[in-house]
């Protein structure tokens, strides 16, 4: 590499780039033979890699759980506004759908069946699903 | 030893192949289990127990997704869910805002990312790994 | 019935339609949302929810009214679904909504006359388990960032935190990729200057 990127902003982006990890292989292995006779270069790339270490320590937070349900309440609530100021402007969302939305779910009740008899393979089987249940939950709150 | 009254919500919702068991049938199923293994199972029914409402019906849905899925693919996530839990406690964060921006992504969007030379670089071959895994599973 | 030139404009038009369509899935989503289709809405939704309540969180740094802007953003999206169309990716529409919101919510909440009183805007999240010398740090990255310039601070958490590529921030925040880039590299001089005792 014969220009030192950061002789121009406009190249100077290569080097953030770089140190974000976004450039192919053969354009890291230039940028980083060349870093190696530039203190310049290298002085950035070793600072721009300390910050963006830093800016990782801000991480993401979950979204209220009910962010959804207050979003469709807002949506029917401007719908029902528009529509008494005489807009004509047909709600999209059935009533009977937001309903469903906020109402809240009742677990499942099994049928009562004679039970049959107790055994290891079902104790097992019970066992997992709550393994199941207990990751699963824990992936749900990691996505929110 | 399960208490008695520990989630009977929980209980209810497991689709075991004895299905239809009262709640109270399915904990004698759990007091055959070893002690060790009780206790685990007891701690995990505590937690799942502090649920809302909301959170436990999004939980049952993605439950039944789960239990569609063929059984290699069940055991894959459920490997790949260990894994996550392993890392690192500093690698844990950067790989579930990973996991959270691929699961936010269309799956020709995310094939992409996973391709990609950012990806690459960002996460080492276990963490790749386990977002490979993880990825499209739970919408 | 069209001309051949005329069926070929047509077609061309369309192709290039189909096109976009072709390569953005959430475009396609939004047409049927147009169609009357509110479960794409949702699925937009939920799809995205995070990514903007998390950008609007970083450029406000108020939680609360992180997800109130974030609501606005996405009724906003919902109201112009019937004259809908998809002349950009969605995310950079979705953005650019977003980020015109959190400027003008700056603006008239005046945040950055008071950036040095980051007590009162400052999360407070119910974590018994705060370490002290990380807790330092997070405070100083928040107030490093509120304290830059609007545009670069958007620029900056659209291109740290969301890594979106040059060409979108900059059709998001209205300028060119070189703009854009000069924008990025004196945001991140400010910071690497701010934050060097912290790395």
């Amino acid at each position: 590499m014969r220009n030192c990127p950061l002789q121009h902003e406009d190249s100077a982006s290569l080097l953030l780039d770089h140190s974000a990890g976004h450039l192919d292989a053969d354009q890291s292995r230039a940028l980083n033979r060349h870093a190696e006779t530039c203190g310049r270069c290298r002085a950035f790339l070793d600072q721009q890699d300390r910050l963006w270490r830093v800016l990782d320590a801000w991480e993401t937070e979950p979204v209220s759980f009910d962010f959804q349900r207050r979003f469709w309440l807002r949506a029917e609530q401007a719908s029902a506004i528009r529509w008494w100021s005489g807009i004509s402007w047909k709600p999209a969302i059935p009533l009977a759908a937001l309903a469903l939305c906020l109402a809240i779910g009742l677990p499942r009740r099994p049928t009562p069946n004679p039970p049959p008899p107790v055994d290891m393979a079902a104790a097992e089987a019970a066992e997992q699903a709550i393994e199941d249940l207990d990751m699963l939950s824990q992936l749900q709150s990691q996505m929110k | 030893m399960i208490r008695r009254w520990l989630g009977v919500w929980v209980l209810a919702a497991l689709p075991l192949a004895a299905a239809h068991q009262p709640p109270a049938e399915r904990e004698k199923d759990l007091r055959q289990l070893p002690p060790e293994r009780q206790k685990k199972a007891q701690e995990r029914l505590d937690r799942l127990q502090k649920m809302s409402p909301q959170e436990r019906q999004r939980l049952e849905k993605r439950y039944e997704e789960f239990q569609r899925l063929p059984p290699e693919e069940k055991q894959r996530v459920r490997a790949a869910f260990h894994r996550f839990e392993a890392l690192p406690d500093d690698r844990r964060p950067k790989v579930r805002a990973e996991w959270q921006r691929l699961q936010a992504m269309a799956p020709a969007e995310r094939d992409k990312r996973l391709a990609s030379p950012a990806f690459q670089n960002k996460f080492n071959p276990n963490e790749r790994q386990i977002l490979r895994d993880l990825a499209g599973t739970l919408h | 019935m069209a001309s051949e030139p005329q069926r070929s404009l047509n077609n061309g038009v369309e192709e290039n339609m189909m096109g976009v369509l072709a390569l953005e899935p959430d475009a396609l989503l939004m047409t049927q949302v147009r169609a009357g289709d509110s479960a794409s809405f949702a699925t937009l939704l939920n799809r995205h929810r995070l990514a903007v309540t998390n950008f609007l969180n970083r450029m406000v740094q108020n939680r609360a009214v992180a997800e109130e802007l974030a609501q606005d953003v996405f009724l906003r999206v919902y109201r112009s679904r019937g004259t809908y169309e998809p002349t950009a990716r969605f995310k950079t529409w979705l953005f650019r909504i977003a980020s015109h919101r959190a400027l003008n919510w700056l603006r008239d909440e005046h945040v950055r006359q008071s950036s040095d009183d980051f007590s009162d805007i400052r999360d407070r999240r119910p974590n018994a388990e705060t370490r002290l010398l990380q807790e330092v740090r997070l405070e100083e990255v928040r107030r490093a960032i509120r304290r830059l310039p609007e545009k670069q601070r958007a620029a900056v958490l659209m291109h740290k935190y969301q890594e979106m590529e040059y060409a979108e921030i900059a059709e998001v925040l209205g300028c060119s990729e070189s703009a854009l880039k000069s924008l990025l590299f004196r945001a991140y001089e400010t910071l690497r200057e701010q934050l060097a005792q912290y790395a």
